[in-house]
């Protein structure tokens, strides 16, 4: 059964795909400016046939539905483009960003995830005393403190100030030799982005976490397990928590996907070689193929996180089942 | 209060403080009561009586902010007052075990059923069942689940209400505790379900000698089960002695109205009905759910057809599942039968779409289950009433005072159409809810449940009023009900619904008094507390014969 689901879902995902993709291409087409006069301009101005030269190499003279299906018969062979201004693959340029942009969000996520049950369960488990309100204070700031100002202030803080994390990049100038050591380098550089953007989503699993475990423990269930005599720390882990931590999961498996596009500002604030600011980049420099390139990458792995997470949830909700027809 | 050997519960003066600005001090006042091996007691009370409340502190459960007191709760030789909340911890569960209404809600629902129950076994090291699997499989066996070995690794969702609360029983037996405190363990349940669950309780009473305290609303239900009865009311203990006594030579003015409330299974006089009818559904059919689809179908009405007159009550009698609140659905347009025919005034009304059906409202208008549920809490009562009017093109000055009208008609006063629906009681919103439903001048009326989630005493006087209003404004009533004693009551004709077919029909006093169809022998023979009715009945026909 769980297999047939799983591949409803792939080939819904890859119908998901063709949409963003075919999205994606009229949009950009549409935006203003055309890349070849700014690619001209900044190569140091030109004339008229100059332009039309770099046109017709970029392919833009054909007409858009050609355009297009140059562009589709490309991503059928595996082949994103190719990207002008850079003078390289796209594929390559993307794939060799990915690791870095899958480590700052995994990281974020999971520091989001764990900081946001701890605190939701403390604050709802012991709902109205000082404890709840001080970090339901912290987290509303956290909360509405725009992520960009958030991470500079971190970077000023804990690095120009405290000198404890490097400010930006992902490894050090100097990289070490030793596999253990760059790891280590790596980590040291990964706090303070993985934090300043796991602290925002933080905030919000927090809130939603502390609701769910108040309205879990009002359950009728709970009652029960009072009945029963079952400690009061049981009763938190064994029927509490469970059962809390349902809707949390639901908003996090919708929420991955945002957190890889809200990775674009963390990157680029400290400088993170990952795909957003692969991306900032290319839109700065209107840089089609690579856009195009990044969205369809960036959709895709929503998509499969997305498919993940749901295949997850049924194993953590043994109800699902039966709404799948079991 | 004396005290015996064999005393399992025993309280003295327990009181129970309500916060301040609630509309009395105490929840429960100065309650005495004491509970012997092998002895069921039933708690009987309307709601707000404080019977819950007593149950609840004897398991500390109530609520923090909720003080209370006591000369002492003594659970066998041990005063709970003086124990410490671990000792007290392992005491629930180990001698004294709790089960409560709502059997759907009271299981954890990501946990199965066998490590539910074998939980309570885990948390009371030290007890005799060392093998917990074979403990739990005998327990399921007890308490009559079939296939015990499949229940115990099932999810609860799979099990029905009556089952869930078999499971109930099985954690709560599962230490063989002294003390059983059941809290409307069977109200939430349907009555053939309800017999199965007060004979376990008999047969813990008399196998395991437990003592067993039932909170219980329903007369029924006490005259069934209970050795002896305290009735309460306001927190107060009115009255108290043995079943017997109580209920046939009750003391306490309030303690014989309650049982005066009690519908009697006596049926009003046959009358004949000879107008065309007013509405009719012939071999009406709706199936939920594509059959062969993905999904099981649902045959939920089968072809059901019957006709109600101007001035009848027409009850249609079913436990849930039986497809009687989608007869009402249908019956309203909020649903569309796959087949058969629906002549409403005269009118074929089956296809008609639901722009074109919508004049035809008028006619034919709702009286929903949950007084709760059914009005917007956002919405003056005025604009409830008013909302169904003025969409049908009456002048806002003659809704309201139409609405005027109808208020005081049902019994409130004026003021309330200003009012908003938290601020009524339960009964009080039912009447709510009819004054919305004549709003309209319908000449149909169904009433789906509708006094089902009302205490006795309200729901007589609600029946009173639906009776009037029939005859007033020679309704055809439609009555939704699972309550055969309400159905006596009231009806006309009725039908009985199972599996979504019709099984029966027939004037009230054949279908009840003299039951042909199986299915309603067995509905019938489940009513609790027959015994003491038919005494009851003979006292009062003796009464009228005198």
């Amino acid at each position: 059964m769980t297999y047939r689901i799983f591949l409803t879902r792939l080939g819904n995902g890859l119908l998901v795909l063709i949409g963003v993709a075919i999205m994606n291409f009229t949009l950009v087409h549409m935006a203003p400016g055309d890349p070849a006069m700014i690619f001209a301009g900044e190569a140091g101005g030109g004339d008229e046939t100059y332009v039309e030269q770099l046109r017709e190499e970029m392919g833009l003279d054909k007409p858009l539905v050609t355009q297009f299906a140059i562009y589709a018969g490309d991503l059928l062979r595996g082949d994103l483009g190719y990207s002008f201004r850079n003078q390289r693959d796209v594929a390559s340029m993307i794939a060799e960003r990915i690791p870095a942009t899958l480590l700052l969000t995994m990281t974020a996520f999971g520091i989001a995830l764990i900081i946001g049950v701890v605190f939701g369960m403390l604050g709802g488990w012991f709902r109205n005393t000082l404890l709840d309100r001080g970090l339901m204070i912290v987290t509303l700031v956290l909360y509405a403190t725009p992520l960009f100002w958030l991470a500079m202030m971190f970077v000023l803080l804990f690095s120009v100030r405290l000198g404890w994390f490097p400010p930006f990049g992902m490894q050090s100038v100097l990289v070490p030799d030793a596999p253990l050591e760059r790891m280590l380098d790596i980590g040291r550089h990964l706090v303070l982005p993985a934090f300043s953007l796991g602290l925002f989503y933080a905030a919000t699993y927090a809130r939603l976490m502390r609701a769910s475990v108040i309205n879990v423990s009002n359950a009728d269930f709970v009652k029960t397990a009072r009945a029963k005599g079952v400690p009061g720390g049981r009763i938190l882990r064994v029927h509490v928590l469970r059962n809390a931590i349902l809707p949390v999961f639901s908003l996090a498996s919708v929420q991955i996907g945002q957190l890889i596009g809200g990775a674009v500002l963390t990157e680029t604030v400290f400088a993170w070689p990952g795909i957003g600011r692969l991306m900032f980049d290319a839109i700065l420099q209107r840089d089609y193929p690579v856009i195009l390139g990044v969205f369809l990458t960036t959709a895709l792995l929503v998509i499969l996180v997305n498919i993940a997470t749901d295949l997850l949830y049924r194993i953590v909700d043994p109800r699902i089942e039966t709404s799948a027809g079991s | 209060m004396t005290r015996h050997a064999t005393d399992v519960l025993n309280i003295g003066k327990l009181s129970v403080r309500l916060p301040d600005g609630a509309d009395r001090p105490f929840a429960v006042h100065d309650m005495d009561l004491t509970i012997e091996k092998g002895e069921i007691l039933c708690i009987v009370g309307e709601s707000g009586s404080g019977k819950s409340m007593t149950a609840n502190a004897v398991m500390g459960l109530l609520p923090k902010s909720l003080r209370f007191s006591a000369e002492h709760i003594r659970l066998n030789d041990c005063n709970l007052l003086r124990q410490s909340r671990s000792t007290l911890r392992d005491l629930r569960g180990r001698e004294v075990a709790m089960i409560f209404q709502e059997p759907l809600s009271a299981l954890n629902p990501l946990m199965r059923i066998g490590d539910q129950i074998a939980e309570v076994m885990k948390v009371h090291p030290g007890s005799d069942f060392t093998d917990i699997r074979a403990r739990v499989l005998q327990l399921l066996a007890f308490v009559g689940l079939p296939e015990p070995e499949t229940i115990r690794s099932s999810y609860p969702f799979r099990l029905s209400g009556g089952q869930r609360q078999r499971v109930m029983i099985a954690m709560a037996l599962a230490l063989e505790p002294d003390l059983l405190i059941a809290d409307e363990p069977t109200t939430a349940l349907d009555v053939t379900t309800q017999a199965q669950i007060l004979d376990l309780m008999k047969r813990i009473r008399d196998e395991k000698g437990m003592g067993i305290m039932m909170i219980t609303h329903d007369i029924g239900v006490v005259a069934e089960l209970a050795d002896r009865v305290i009735v309460m009311r306001h927190g107060e203990t009115l009255e108290e002695g043995a079943v017997a006594d109580v209920l046939e030579a009750p003391k306490h003015a309030y303690t014989r109205q309650l049982i005066d409330a009690v519908p009697m299974m006596i049926p009003k006089d046959a009358r004949p009905f000879d107008t065309p009818p007013l509405l009719s559904v012939k071999n009406l059919n709706k199936i939920y759910g594509k059959p062969g689809g993905k999904h099981r179908a649902v045959h939920a009405v089968n072809d059901v057809s019957f006709d109600l007159r101007a001035g009848e009550t027409l009850s249609v009698v079913g436990e849930s599942g039986s497809g009687k609140s989608t007869v009402a659905k249908l019956l309203v347009k909020l649903e569309e039968p796959n087949s058969g025919q629906y002549l409403l005034d005269g009118e074929d009304v089956t296809h008609l779409s639901v722009r074109a059906f919508r004049p035809k409202r008028r006619v034919i208008q709702m009286i929903f289950q949950d007084p709760y549920s059914s009005l917007n809490p956002q919405h003056t009562v005025a604009r409830s009433i008013t909302a169904g009017p003025l969409a049908a093109g009456v002048s806002r000055v003659q809704a309201m005072e139409d609405a005027r009208r109808l208020i005081s008609r049902v019994g409130l006063d004026e003021s309330a159409l200003t009012r908003f629906p938290h601020e009524f009681s339960g009964g009080q919103r039912q009447r709510i809810g009819i004054a919305r439903a004549l709003a309209m001048s319908p000449r149909v009326l169904v009433a789906d449940e509708s006094v089902s989630a009302l205490d006795v005493s309200v729901q007589a006087k609600v029946l009173d009023l639906l009776a009037d209003l029939q005859r007033e404004y020679d309704l055809g009533l439609i009555f939704i009900t699972h309550d055969l004693r309400v159905a006596c009551q009231i009806s006309d004709n009725l039908v009985v619904m199972h599996r979504g077919r019709i099984v029966e029909r027939g004037s009230a006093h054949d279908v009840l008094l003299q039951p042909r169809a199986p299915y309603t022998q067995a509905l019938v023979a489940a009513l609790p507390g027959q015994a003491w009715e038919a005494r009851r009945e003979a006292a009062i026909l003796a009464e009228q014969r005198s």
